[in-house]
Order: structure tokens, then sequence, then C-alpha cells
């Protein structure tokens, strides 16, 4: 697991604040940043090493989900703060890319998207959850909706796995299949079955989705 | 089950709870318990023999059953009980129930240590998909294992080229096919009364219960699964298969798999949920059985550390303050035709016979590919009574444990997923293959110079 070391004592208490989970902390340093005129940027930078050593944590079994999604909540509030400051500087973090995630229809299992939604908004991703047992035409309605680059696709249940194949067919069938790279992850779901449906990639966990939609967005 | 009409009434006029609030309180209440209690994850003893530390997970359990009650996520209402009532409902839980008909019939127990009986083992391949062309085969090979006391089926995928859908009709069609094949293995095998244990697996949801509640299919001798969702929470289509249960009646199972890592916290927290789960289900549900299936947040399978520790530790907690008929998951991360899946069989069935479990089969590559065969229960089987005949203390069984995970561990990165049964079996025979069984016989010599007295 990476530790990371700031210089700038604000920032190193910004990192420790969220790796410690402290949400007040955190919260008050920001403002504090914010007052002292610190560099917006490098506040952002602190926030995401911050959350990415919360993830590597969740992996290692020393921190879990209800962590996991507090240290999310760090990071949004913190943005909140600093969004405004960003916009009067025409500064931009820009994203890694936006992705639209669901449970396939019929799957009622949240846990594992819940995972991966956090682990993606922590390395930077816009992600819209749109929960569990949606159905293909509005995932993708909302894909688009939200101007999607990615979707993404979970499913716990095998009986589940077809309403993937449908909503790659749908996307083809609307003319919209090169508008969105298409990943699924999940326990049911393998990569032989990702490759017979002709979606874009396979994820086995959380961690790796990451890295495969990096990939995908980025060409290689 | 206390009263089931009092579940209904309770799941629509009990108090209204947010998800979010029910989770995030769970994990709050579960860590403080853990704190208080002193429960803690040994990595080095899997296998544990820590009565006081079993005591705690079971006062842990009770505990948060009574704060947070099972939540209906149809209703966002708290199903809560008493302490007074979760009592009763252990106490009213058969704690030995014949399962099956006739001379194939056989008993079910509420383990305690040293009661002078072995687990029952289930053979078998849970949510393992499976076509229609293989599906008949697949469950010979496992009813015609001697060693096997009940069978539970793998999911029937497609029915005439056609995908089986979650709530669409051919999860009908899927579970009563499946049904009449596990039937028929059973009656070539010349074991026509053998129990069918979480019968209809080839549904998610109460549409194959439903379906199947029938003696042409699941007979009364039979039993069918009704999950908890995680974490200690239910809805109307988990509550319906309790209602089909309860007028049919078959027996049931409650299936309980709290994620380790999840909002239960680590290992410890994920012993409490899951004893809490237990005793949840018990008083609302009413189930004869539970099926135990903790799941570690990165590997899925059953054969980690933390997952078998926390069987372990749940075991040895209900065998000591409150017998019942749990059965627990043996799900691993390789697959048939490999020595791995051998080796992480070996490993679990050591620590489930060790902890006071009954077992609730294999799955091979935790479900996901059809790489399974009779041969891999017969092993699990064949190491359960040599555990259980040359008495196999906790300690014991632990520093074999050790040893087989050893063997293993690197497969959770890099899985070996092995071969599906049409290429470790003759399927014309039903036999394994040669190949198949020289690696069997391999792995078995290995087990047995680890300490293991095999009978043959």
């Amino acid at each position: 697991m990476q530790v990371h070391k700031f210089d700038n004592k604000t920032l190193q208490e910004i990192y420790d604040a969220m790796v410690e989970i402290d949400s007040d902390k955190a919260v008050m340093l920001v403002e504090k940043a914010l007052q002292n005129n610190d560099d917006v940027l490098q506040v952002v930078e602190a926030l995401s090493k911050g959350i990415n050593t919360v993830g590597d944590k969740f992996e290692a079994l020393e921190c879990f989900l209800p962590e996991l999604m507090m240290a999310a909540g760090i990071m949004n509030d913190s943005m909140a703060l600093l969004r405004p400051e960003m916009e009067r500087k025409d500064l931009s973090v820009g994203t890694s890319g936006k992705v639209v995630i669901a449970n396939l229809q019929g799957d009622i299992h949240d846990i594992g998207r819940n995972i991966a939604t956090v682990m993606l908004q922590a390395s930077g991703f816009i992600v819209y959850d749109l929960g569990h047992d949606i159905k293909p035409d509005v995932i993708i309605d909302k894909a688009l909706e939200y101007k999607a680059d990615v979707i993404g696709l979970s499913s716990l249940l095998t009986t589940s796995l077809p309403f993937a194949r449908d909503t790659i067919n749908l996307l083809g069938e609307r003319g919209l299949r090169e508008h969105f790279k298409v990943v699924m992850g999940g326990a049911a779901v393998t990569p032989d079955f990702v490759q017979s449906i002709h979606a874009d990639g396979y994820c086995k966990d959380a961690a790796q989705g990451i890295k495969v939609i990096s990939q995908l967005l980025s060409g290689k | 089950m206390i009263n089931f009409f009092e579940t209904l009434r309770r799941a629509e006029e009990g108090s209204y709870q947010k998800e979010n609030d029910f989770d995030m309180k769970l994990f709050q209440t579960t860590s403080s318990l853990v704190k208080e209690l002193g429960v803690k994850f040994n990595k080095e003893e899997i296998v544990t023999a820590d009565d006081q530390m079993a005591d705690a997970v079971f006062a842990g359990g009770m505990r948060l059953a009574l704060e947070m009650g099972m939540l209906s996520v149809s209703t966002m209402r708290l199903i809560k009980f008493d302490e007074s009532e979760l009592r009763l409902a252990l106490k009213i839980a058969p704690k030995e129930m014949l399962l099956g008909q006739g001379k194939d019939a056989r008993s079910m127990r509420a383990r305690t240590f040293n009661n002078g009986f072995p687990m029952t083992v289930c053979g078998g391949c849970p949510g393992t998909p499976l076509e229609e062309d293989v599906f008949l085969p697949v469950m010979m090979s496992y009813a015609k294992e001697p060693l096997i006391d009940i069978i539970i089926s793998g999911s029937l995928t497609r029915i005439e080229g056609m995908d089986v859908r979650t709530s669409g009709p051919l999860e009908i069609r899927a579970c009563r096919q499946e049904m009449l094949w596990v039937r028929e293995a059973l009656e070539r095998a010349g074991r026509p009364g053998m129990h069918i244990y979480a019968s209809g697996e080839s549904s998610a949801t109460e549409l194959g219960t439903l379906a199947i509640a029938n003696e042409h299919y699941m007979r009364t001798s039979d039993s069918h699964m009704i999950p908890v969702l995680s974490e200690l929470k239910t809805d109307n289509a988990r509550l319906s298969r309790v209602m089909t249960g309860y007028e049919y009646p078959a027996f049931t199972t409650s299936l309980i798999n709290p994620i380790i890592g999840g909002f239960g916290g680590g290992p410890a927290g994920a012993a409490l949920v899951l004893a809490a789960g237990i005793l949840l289900s018990t008083a609302a549900y009413g189930v004869d059985m539970h099926c135990l299936h903790p799941i570690h947040n990165k590997y899925i399978s059953v054969s980690t550390r933390e997952a078998m520790w926390v069987d372990s530790i749940v075991g040895r907690a209900f065998a000591r303050n409150a017998p019942l008929a749990l059965l627990a998951d043996a799900w691993t991360t390789a697959g048939a035709g490999t020595p791995d899946i051998l080796y992480e069989t070996a490993a679990l069935a050591i620590a489930q016979e060790c902890s006071a479990l009954n077992t609730d089969s294999l799955g091979a590559t935790n479900g996901v590919y059809p790489n399974c065969s009779g041969l891999e229960a017969r092993f699990f089987a064949e190491v359960v009574h040599a555990v259980f005949n040359q008495k196999m203390t906790p300690t014991q069984a632990n520093d074999l444990v050790l040893k087989l995970f050893a063997k293993y561990q690197g497969g959770f990165d890099n899985p070996n997923y092995g071969l599906p049964f049409t290429e470790v079996y003759d399927t014309r025979k039903i036999v394994p293959t040669q190949k198949w069984l020289d690696i069997y016989k391999k792995v078995k010599d290995e087990v047995a110079a680890m300490g293991v007295q095999f009978q043959n």
C-alpha cells in the first residue's frame, strides 16, 4: 500500500484526515486551505491520494465498505467547497471519464456495485449509480442523458446475464454502440461471457475495473 | 418460527427505517460489539478452539439481532424480535430431522462437539451453470457417490436454446426440469429417496419455488432455500418463499452470506452478522436449516483464511450455546481436474467437520464455470469421515488446514479453473477419467501423509 508524504503541512494534514476518515477535520482543513489561498489543485491532489490509500486499505481488509463510502463523502463535501474557487480561477482537475453503473434486470445485489462506484469515484471518475434491477433501455437512456463514456453492468445472478446481451443488442439497434464502452463485473460474469456478447471489458474486481476502464478510454 | 403471520405483520407495521441508515447503524453497532466483546480474527487459527471467543460471538450475535432486527426492503419496515422470541425460536427449531425417504433418508443434526456423529454431507454443484446436455450426467456423478448423504443441484441456464432469465417464464420450466433430472439421477443410482437440498436452484426468485411445490417435482421430504439479503435484510420475494414452504410444507433452509469487509466490518464483525442472521432467520423464516456462506470482499471463495475462520467460530458458537442444523458452503476457487480444488476441498472438509458444521457441498470455481464433478465431492466426504474417525482435535485440524492453505493460496489471484465435467468424466459410463483419478489419488496420498487417516 502506497502512503504519501507531502512537504506542505496543510496538504499532509488533509491527506491524513482523509486516510483516517475524519470528515469534520478534513472539511475544516480544506476550508482553512481556501482561507490561506493555498494551491487548490494541490488540495485536490492530497484528497485524491488520500482516498486512493483508503481504497488500498479496503482491498487489504484494513478498512471496510462503510469507511470507503465515508471517504467518498469527504471527497464530495470537499469538492463542493473547492469547486467555486476553481471556477473563479478557471481551474480544472479534469475527470477520468463518466460512468453509468447498474445491476442488471432481476439482480438486487447492491454491495459489489457500491464498492465499484466508490473505487471509481476515488480514481477520478464521475459515476452515476442507477441502482439494482435496471432494465436495458433505462440503462441506455440514462447513459445518453448523462453523456457517459462507459456503461458498467454488474450481476451476481447467472439468470440476469442475458439482460447484458440485451443491452448490447439494444445499443446496436438504436445506433448507439459506438457511443459507449461497455464493461462487466460481478460474481456470475466470466471473461468468456463478456467476449461472447461483444462487450468491451471484463472486470474481475473493482481495482481491475479501474484499470480496464482507464485503458479503454485512453484507447490502449 | 414464532408465527409467520406476525413476521408479515411486522414487515408491514414495524418502524420505518431508511436502508442507508440501517446499513450505517449495522456498521456502528457491530464495530462497537466487536470492540466491547474482544472478538478478534487470528489468521493463524483458522479452525478455532477458543470457547470464550465463540461464546462472545454468540452473545454479540444475539445483541446485534436484538438491536437491528431484519429490514424488509420492500416496505422499509423493521421486523424486530425481543430476546424471549429469539430464544423461543431457538428452542423450537429442529435439532434432528430425517431428510429424504425410505432407506435413502439421512439424519440432519444440530451438531455439538463429540456427540458421536459426523456431519451430514451434501454433494452437488450449487450455483453452477449447467446446459441441458450435461445436466443429467453431472447430477448422476454425485448421485453415484455412496458417501454423499443428500444432494444439491446446479442451475439450468438454457431451455431449448433460450436463456433462463430472472423472473421470466423459463424460471418455472427450468426449476421443474431441474427437479425431474435430479430425481432421475437419484433413481438411476438406486437412491430415489435421497433428500434434494435447496430445490429450485435454477431460479433466483419465488417463481421457482412456487413452480416446484408439487410432489411431481419437490417432495415434502426435500427442502428449498430462503436467502437473507446482505446484511440482515429481506423482501417480499423472500417472504413469499417462506409462505410457499409454510403451506406446502417442505423443509426450509436459510442462506446467509455476510460480506467480509462490508457493512459488518472485518472477519470479527462478519461473524457477528452471520450469528445474528442465523438467529433472525430462525425467528422470522422458521427455517429448519441454515446455509452459511461468508464472502471475502475480494475473493468469493469460502476457502480464504477469513471465511473459514468465520464459519469455524460461528459453528463453535452455536454448538456450545444453541445447536442448530448449520450447513456451510464449501466454494472453491479452483475447478475439477486440478490438484488445487482437492487441496481446497480437504481444507474445507477438515475445518467444517472440526467446527461442528454440516456441509452444503462444493461450489467449484465459485459456481461460475461448469467445471465440477462427483469426484471432488467423494474426496470431501472421505476427508470428513477420516477426520471424524480419528477424532481430530481443532488444534490438529488447524495445523493441517494451514498446511493445505499454503498449497492453494496462490490460486486466489491466479485461479486454476480446471476443466468442464465433460473432460474429467467419461459421460457415457459416468466415471472419472483416468487422468482425473490419478490426480485425485496423488493428492489423497499427499493429504494422508500430512496426517489424515483415510479408511481405504
